[in-house]
């Protein structure tokens, strides 16, 4: 128990200290699991570790998923998918941000990384925002916390890295993560609207189109639809398993960019190169996380946890509120993969041994798993290092990051209902999981 | 501060890294998407793909190693970085490359001690039987290349936060959560 807690405290001054997180939960798992067990045994364990992290069949969805979601966002989809919805909604007071969330919905259908689902979005919705004299709050804020979806919606990479953690079947994480996301964008329209309600010269209304015009620029968004379909009606209907659909994602986006004529022989270059980075990264933060949880299921705290929790004969919704706390407080200072990475060795086998009314057994590790990434979601958002906000300010230098954060907070408030829905309604979750084989 | 253009040597291993990097991704997503139409339209599948699957894995994500190394690709925080004062962060910025280097130099020798075992007892997979030594040395060669990248970095006192250290190719943002 105190060898674990040291632990965390050296990990978190030295990850504050800017060592990469990947070196320094693999440094400290080595030297706990070194002074636990033996030096020796300690580095067979990294070696052991490194190894088999590289030759995971089931990881390589990784980097096949990063690479279909760098060539989708190079083929320009985003702007169909705005277009589309801004057909439909734009007219509305506010209806441009409310296209915006469902756009950003949509492009995080074919996209698993939050960034960079923010980032796309922010080069198309800019511009017309600004034209029609949109608060800079709202604008920063709609497409900050609409890009959060990234990772809630399938596919994702986060879900990923959580299934291979806890040995989750990561085909029903990604269906799991279907109506949770669908209930985002509905929250973040209300969201929007709440604040045009509050400050109407906020967001103004656009231009009316037509019906016809809807279904034209409905028919365009037909890439992202199909491709969506394609992979996650896949996984649902068992035709594919994840690392299939991911193989036939990356594909389909790499034929969709070829074919829209956005692909040079350099830039099809530099989206391998760039994927193979982005995965590097991940992985190796990921084998850094598991040197480290090898070092905390060593000392036996998840246990210790369990013991300490069973003593206390708390409700197990109570325990789950506490652990949400956790999570929003530890979002303030950690980034969200290495918080997930961390915390979730030590908290699944507690949520393992606990009933909660309306969830299976066998399903509490899925309900489980959305939660933590709603629950991350919120963490991108939240001051002081929410990252999706800084990808904003980045693109926009004019404006104040507090700004963004000041349009964040109505958005930010609906994530929290979110989260309270999920955690008490588990059926939003684990429904459609429920009905896979 | 300006940093000097980096070396021919760096950018020749550079650029032969995200090759060997990028084609072997590219293999991957061919022969995935091969596998599963062979499948579904004819009935077959390829021969032990997902053992060539794993080693494309193992070998790709170790090329980006010495790559991210080099532009300063890790993951971190920055959360206090504004309130430390220049100094302490150029005194920093050696010492955790100093780190890095002792920690990958470690893990580099741990794997190629790895590779020898699996040497040592034939080790192959157990369909195509392709021998793991070689992928296990070439994961500890490039993880030990990323140490002397690390080394040379706190040598030469590169300074974090800075764009690259190379003049990169299309960085891009981030794509982690």
């Amino acid at each position: 128990m105190v060898e674990s807690l040291i632990g965390f405290g050296v990990l978190l001054c030295m990850v504050l200290l800017r060592v990469p997180i990947a070196f320094a939960m693999g440094l400290i798992g080595f030297v706990g699991f070194g002074y636990l067990v033996s030096w020796s045994a300690a580095g067979a364990m990294v070696a052991g570790t490194a190894y088999e992290t590289g030759v995971s069949y089931t990881l390589s969805v990784v980097p096949l998923f990063v690479l279909m979601g760098n060539f989708v966002t190079r083929a320009g989809l985003s702007d169909e998918l705005y277009s589309a919805s801004n057909a439909f909604l734009g007219h509305r007071r506010g209806g441009l941000a409310m296209a915006t969330v469902v756009a950003c919905g949509g492009f995080s259908a074919v996209c698993g990384s939050s960034v960079a689902t923010a980032a796309t979005m922010a080069r198309v919705t800019i511009p017309s925002m600004r034209r029609y004299n949109y608060s800079d709050a709202l604008a920063t804020g709609a497409i900050a916390s609409g890009g959060t979806l990234g990772i809630l919606i399938p596919p994702s990479v986060v879900l990923v890295l959580f299934g291979v953690m806890t040995e989750t079947d990561i085909g029903k994480l990604f269906v799991a993560g279907l109506l949770p996301g669908l209930l985002g964008i509905l929250l973040y329209l209300v969201a929007v609207k709440l604040t045009v309600w509050i400050n109407p010269e906020a967001g103004p209304p656009g231009e009316k189109v037509s019906w016809p015009g809807r279904l034209q620029a409905l028919k365009a968004t037909w890439a992202v639809l199909g491709l969506f379909i394609l992979i996650i009606g896949g996984i649902y209907g068992g035709i594919f398993t994840p690392t299939e659909a991911a193989g036939i994602g990356a594909t389909g986006g790499f034929l969709i960019a070829l074919f829209r004529r956005k692909l040079t022989f350099k830039i099809v270059l530099d989206i391998f190169a760039e994927t193979v980075q982005t995965t590097a990264m991940l992985f190796f933060v990921l084998i850094g996380a598991i040197i480290f949880s090898n070092f905390i299921n060593y000392a036996d705290l998840p246990n210790i946890l369990i013991d300490w929790i069973r003593s206390l004969e708390v409700a197990p919704l109570t325990v789950m509120a506490v652990i949400l706390l956790i999570y929003i407080l530890l979002g303030c200072i950690l980034e969200s993969l290495s918080m997930i990475l961390l915390t979730v060795p030590v908290f699944y086998p507690l949520i393992l041994e606990m009933n909660f009314a309306g969830v299976p057994p066998e399903l509490v590790m899925i309900w489980f798993g959305i939660i933590v990434v709603v629950v991350t979601e919120i963490s991108l958002i939240t001051p002081p290092i929410g990252i999706n906000v800084f990808v904003l300010k980045a693109m926009l230098p004019d404006v104040q990051t507090k700004t963004i954060f000041k349009g964040v907070t109505p958005f930010w408030i609906l994530d929290i209902i979110r989260l309270a829905l999920l955690v008490l309604i588990p059926g939003i979750a684990i429904y459609l999981p429920s009905l896979m084989k | 501060m300006n940093t000097p253009p980096p070396p021919l040597a760096l950018r020749i291993l550079a650029k032969t890294l995200e090759y060997s990097g990028a084609l072997l991704l590219f293999a991957m997503m061919l022969l995935t998407f091969v596998d599963v139409i062979a499948r579904y339209f004819f009935s077959r599948s390829i021969t032990g793909g997902f053992e060539i699957t794993e080693i494309m894995l193992a070998t790709l994500i170790f090329c980006g190693l010495p790559l991210i190394t080099l532009r300063d690709g890790h993951i971190t925080v920055d959360l206090i970085e504004g309130w430390l004062p220049d100094g302490f962060r150029a005194l920093r910025d050696r010492f955790v490359f100093l780190l890095a280097a002792v920690l990958m130099g470690y893990l580099g020798i741990q794997l190629w001690k790895k590779a020898g075992t699996f040497v040592e007892f034939n080790d192959q997979t157990a369909v195509l039987l392709i021998p793991l030594a070689p992928v296990c040395y070439a994961m500890a060669v490039l993880t030990l290349l990323s140490a002397v990248i690390s080394l040379i970095l706190a040598i030469t006192g590169y300074r974090t936060g800075q764009s690259s250290a190379l003049p990169a190719a299309d960085q891009g943002d981030s794509q982690h959560g």
